[in-house]
């Protein structure tokens, strides 16, 4: 059975396949190709939802993207998806959808209440309200109304995807212009894209009854697309180009019309770009202009030509343009009565008058539409000359369609860079273009008449095609059309005179003609600061229907012409996209960033380690088997390091052999220390500084040959020290011949520590090669070798105090080295031991990490004067001497022991004089459980003047109300004499 | 054939920097841009990476080293980086198409054979190949890199 709003022929749905939805429960008809809206219009249902503020009842108003109000929610439950404009998402068998901002229901909405409060308020009133007694006896209940729609509880399935597309012309907007500029583009060799946000392609020539060369318009579609698809243009429908960024454009593929998994992200670059975007209807401000039933006049002809349904069976229309009555001819053929034209100019002179006034069409000229009756429908409307003389005429009608005109639609243009200027004329800002690789065409220049959009869309294909590098091709002779005159638009923003409390001009937000009045009595000027303190174009719709009538309103009340004033400026996406869109891939878990392994990440998880990121990488904390707790475990490896021995895996460090006739030379300029004074099985602890004499990191350098050296830095900065040393290589010391290779990856390196380290390496490493070195290398030597064929540099030092040795070996034999490491040195009691108890013991001897070496410091800081007075001049070093740096308020790295042996102290912690201060000395840098000490010690920098040793300092963390006594002492707390390292 | 198959593999590997202020005119692996690749029939490759830079690929070593000897004697560093790089050929019909998910690569690879790029946050080189890409990443990121480009397709 039809419903009872389908007209028995006509439209573009699929009749023979019927599809069964429900609307707040209750259960509907519509057919295939039908979008959610139609099919409500179809069964007679205008009330869809309710306005943010005040609650009202509201109705579809447009037929496409642009639309305010008809927003649902799909699928209610936890995979819902909310905010779905019901004028595009397309219907399909079975689909549950509800109305939002309602509650309990629709048509008995007690939130309304709230809203009828809300209509008293006006402009920014929760900037005024809601401060008494206190904001949070407010929240619960704001919280609860504000807003649209609720976010699903479960994600998607599978995550969007994206895909990167290029081309030589780029034309956005598949209308009469898009479709002759992609024609002109392809026809000349241009690698053409053409991305049309609609369903379908066609734009207003979809309901157009128009004749181009002799074809109906529709024909001449079909004709369109098929030319244009063997010419290789790849057509994208449902996808809306969302944003502009310099030579980058995105586009949003949304086949279904709303979120969903088949959503994808493009980024497009192309030579040169058309946008045909097409021009938007917009609203004129009248009282009751948001009651449902009130809607844009082509939203009215769109439903009747696509879908076949009547937006009512009486209507009133109310426009300002000539348009309106060719248009009243189109609905009275698609059954729609027409009680009444309204017309605030003055007769036009059109045959079409006389016509519409023979079949009984009431022509309404300079008369406005005062009022509009009804609840939740329309119902009619209250008519009066637009000079207020005379006696108002109430009209019967269930369906009011409005239009104040076409804005063209400027987003991507303006994104573009492209200048605007204000046509007067058409009563709308065009884009001005000086570009030839960025070209607005038809109605989005200002072109409405079908004829001239047809042009305009040639010549701007060719354009491109020629900015893109192709062959020139005689001009093509222009289209025989037979149209819908020139609109001839009289700018007409609102009716003067009649409560402007609701005469809406923005319907989402519910922003009123009494708004902006109430802005500019408030002081506000620019139409930057109007939008945001009314609230006017911020909804889901982005004022595509209300800005410019905003900004003519807020014009006429400041007493300046509209182009001064001007409209506000559109930043991307033009439309509401989602952020699991903008994530991509990254939305999936785990692929938020990418995850950096060790050569001997699985032999971790083998072993136990519980893995943790550190960065990016993935390294061991502790072995599950080594305590119940993190502290045990971290404890226990920390005690049988000192006590027997240790592995760790140290592969995260950066290194960067340097290599080149001057590499000593350059790594003098780069060090303090003088790295050209290390002699050749050598390495030396340097630190690097940046150009302000802050130091930048430090590490070890090997000289592995006369003018070869291998640099070690810390995980954390090992991508930022190969980039300062390229960047000297490459600028300040671009006379000296060197080369810097990042070899991280190429080497891992395993720490083995700790007294039984040399017997361990015994047996592990072939006693014909490593005898000798082994018994002779001293600390900081290394020997270049080799294990089982592959390369290994065994290097003598330490960063937890006790004899140490670093294997550094081929990548792919780590696996078997730790294997071999462990085996042997299991019986001697060595263990493998992770970070945690890694931090312990350096904390322990006061060795740096990025906890120190923070970016603020400087060597004096962390007590490398000896360093410094060594060094020859270096980058940053000449900066060291400025008086700022040794002012006695600049920390200086000491170390912590706390007072009471049962406390803990926190890394992060303010150091203060005493416990109530609140003046800050410094903070604690690192801090862990020494078990050698049987107590909390820590690293700290701390102010010169409150540095001497023994005295008391408290560390302080207010958030976790912990005050901890400590006392100053040595960085060192544990072998201050280094004796056990150089057993 | 397959649409999509990645497929990792360990080549030895060498490279070959000459500081850019040394760089002769002829004495460097081939008069090629930076961007270019050669190959040989038993798959060892040069891949000239940046200006002074070079990927010396499987036996391309021996091939090549009366280039790689002068550009030493020119003040050129060759070090032995076998380890460091880990290959991913992404090949098969849709190949091009699946790293388009990613990148742009025809603006990438225009007019030359290989790139540094960034792929999913990870440092990479990307080169043409017959049928297909090669995608070359430091060890340490290719297992995720590898199982991201697997897990997308």
């Amino acid at each position: 059975m039809t419903a009872r709003f389908r007209n028995p022929t006509g439209g573009s749905v699929d009749r023979s396949r019927t599809c069964r939805f429900t609307f707040d429960r209750q259960s509907l008809r519509g057919f295939a190709g039908d979008t959610l809206a139609s099919a409500l219009l179809a069964n007679g249902v205008h009330l869809i939802g309710r306005s943010t503020k005040c609650r009202r009842p509201r109705g579809i108003f447009t037929a496409g993207p642009e639309e305010p109000n008809a927003l649902g929610t799909l699928d209610p439950g936890d995979r819902q998806i909310p905010n779905v404009p019901l004028t595009v998402a397309p219907l399909a068998d079975g689909l549950v959808f509800a109305s939002q901002n309602r509650w309990p229901s629709l048509r008995f909405d007690l939130s309304s209440i709230a809203g009828v409060a809300g209509a008293r308020f006006g402009a920014g009133f929760y900037y005024k309200t809601f401060m008494w007694p206190a904001w949070r006896w407010y929240e619960p209940l704001i919280r609860g109304l504000a807003g649209l729609g609720c976010a699903p509880k479960i994600g998607v399935d599978r995550p969007p995807r994206e895909r990167h597309l290029d081309c030589d012309v780029l034309v956005v907007g598949g209308g009469a212009a898009g479709l002759s500029a992609a024609r002109a583009a392809a026809s000349r060799g241009a690698k053409v894209v053409l991305c049309e946000q609609d369903s379908s392609l066609g734009g207003e020539l979809q309901f157009e009854t128009a004749t181009i060369d002799g074809r109906a318009s529709s024909r001449w579609l079909i004709d369109s697309e098929r030319e244009l698809r063997v010419a290789g243009v790849e057509l994208l429908t449902g996808t809306a180009v969302v944003g502009c960024y310099d030579d980058l454009l995105l586009a949003l593929c949304q086949p279904a019309g709303y979120p969903g998994e088949a959503d994808e992200l493009l980024h497009i670059r192309a030579a040169a770009r058309v946008l045909a975007t097409g021009a938007t209807e917009r609203a004129i401000a009248f009282a009751g202009n948001d009651r449902p039933g009130v809607m844009l006049l082509g939203a009215v002809e769109r439903f009747a030509a696509r879908f076949a349904v009547r937006a009512g069976n009486e209507a009133v229309l109310f426009a300002n343009h000539d348009r309106v009555y060719c248009a009243a001819q189109r609905l009275r053929e698609a059954g729609i009565r027409i009680a009444a034209i309204v017309d605030p100019r003055a007769r036009p002179e059109l045959a079409v008058l006389e016509e519409l006034e023979r079949g009984g069409v009431r022509i309404c000229n300079e008369q406005v539409v005062e009022q509009v009756l009804g609840g939740h429908r329309v119902s009619g409307v209250i008519v009066r000359h637009r000079d207020g003389v005379g006696t108002p005429t109430r009209i019967s009608c269930d369906v009011l369609g409005a239009s104040g005109g076409w804005t063209p639609a400027l987003q991507l243009a303006t994104q573009s860079g492209l200048a605007q200027r204000y046509d007067a004329q058409l009563g709308a800002f065009i884009p001005v273009s000086e570009s030839a690789t960025v070209i607005p065409a038809g109605a989005a220049r200002g072109k409405l008449e079908l004829a001239a959009a047809l042009a305009d869309g040639t010549a701007a294909g060719a354009v491109a095609a020629t900015a893109a590098g192709r062959d020139a091709a005689p001009a093509e002779r222009p289209a025989l059309v037979s149209a819908d005159p020139a609109p001839a638009v009289m700018p007409f923003w609102r009716v003067v005179g009649g409560d402007e409390k609701r005469q809406f001009v923005d319907l989402q937000n519910d922003v009123t003609v009494s708004d902006l009045r109430q802005a500019v009595a408030e002081g506000f000027r620019e139409i930057e600061h109007v939008k945001r303190y009314t609230a006017l174009g911020v909804g889901t719709d982005q004022g595509k229907t209300s800005g410019l009538p905003g900004a003519a309103i807020l014009a006429e009340f400041l007493g300046k012409p509209l182009a001064e004033v001007g409209v506000s400026r559109p930043r991307p996406p033009t439309r509401p996209i989602p952020l699991g869109v903008l994530a991509g891939f990254r939305g999936a878990p785990g692929t938020v960033r990418p995850v950096r392994h060790t050569p001997l990440q699985a032999d971790h998880v083998a072993d136990g380690a519980l893995m943790e990121p550190a960065g990016l990488w993935l390294r061991p904390r502790y072995y599950r088997d080594h305590g119940e707790s993190l502290a045990a475990a971290a404890e226990f490896e920390a005690q049988r390091v000192r006590a027997a021995g240790g592995l760790f895996d140290a592969s995260t460090l950066g290194k960067i052999e340097v290599a080149g006739p001057d590499a000593a030379a350059f790594l003098d300029r780069i060090y303090l220390a003088r790295p050209s004074g290390i002699g050749i099985g050598r390495a030396r602890y340097c630190v690097m500084l940046r150009e302000d004499g802050m130091v930048l990191d430090d590490g070890l350098v090997l000289r592995l040959a006369a003018q070869h050296f291998l640099l070690t830095t810390s995980t954390h900065a090992a991508a930022a020290v190969l980039s300062h040393l390229e960047y000297h290589a490459a600028c300040s010391a671009a006379e000296l011949a060197v080369s810097c290779t990042d070899v991280t990856d190429a080497w891992a390196v395993i720490v083995v520590a700790g007294p039984r380290t040399r017997q361990l390496l015994r047996k592990v490493l072939p006693p014909a090669q490593w005898r000798e070195p082994l018994e002779q290398l001293r600390h900081m030597d290394f020997h270049c070798g080799k294990w089982q064929s592959r390369p290994l540099r065994l290097l003598r030092a330490s960063f937890s105090g006790e004899l140490a040795y670093e294997l550094h070996c081929a990548a792919d034999a780590a696996p078997p080295l730790w294997r071999a490491l462990r085996r042997h040195g299991a019986p001697d009691g060595v263990i493998p031991y992770g970070l945690e108890a890694l931090d312990i013991l350096r904390v322990e001897k006061g060795y740096l990490t990025s906890a120190e070496i923070n970016g603020q410091v400087s060597p004096y800081d962390l007590r490398l004067d000896d360093m410094v007075k060594r060094s020859a001049p270096c980058i940053g070093s000449g900066l060291l001497a400025r008086p700022a740096l040794h002012e006695p308020s600049r920390p200086i790295l000491v170390g912590l022991v706390a007072a009471d042996a049962t406390a803990r102290l926190d890394a992060g912690a303010q150091l203060i004089a005493a416990a109530r201060s609140t003046q800050s000395l410094g903070h604690v840098t690192s801090a862990v459980w020494s078990p050698a000490l049987g107590r909390a010690v820590g690293l700290a920098l701390l102010a010169r003047e409150f540095a001497a040793h023994d005295r008391e300092v408290v560390a302080a963390d207010p958030l976790r109300a912990r005050y901890t006594k400590a006392r100053v002492t040595a960085a060192v707390h544990f072998d201050p004499t280094g004796e056990r390292m150089r057993l | 054939m397959k649409a999509v198959e990645i497929l990792v593999e360990e080549v030895r590997c060498h490279e070959l920097v000459v500081p850019v202020s040394r760089l002769p005119a002829a004495a460097a692996p081939g008069a090629e841009p930076p961007g270019s690749v050669r190959r040989y029939a038993d798959g060892a490759a040069v891949l000239h990476v940046g200006p002074g830079r070079w990927l010396l690929a499987g036996h391309a070593i021996e091939r090549e080293s009366s280039a790689v000897v002068a550009a030493q004697v020119s003040g050129g560093s060759l070090l032995d980086v076998s380890g460091k790089w880990l290959r991913l050929c992404v090949t098969g019909a849709q190949a091009q198409g699946h790293l388009s998910h990613f990148l742009n690569v025809t603006q990438v690879l225009h007019g030359r054979d290989c790139a540094p790029v960034t792929i999913l946050d990870c440092p990479t080189l990307l080169a043409r190949r017959e049928r297909g890409f090669e995608l070359w990443t430091g060890r340490s990121w290719a297992t995720w890199l590898h199982e991201s480009l697997t897990r997308s397709r």
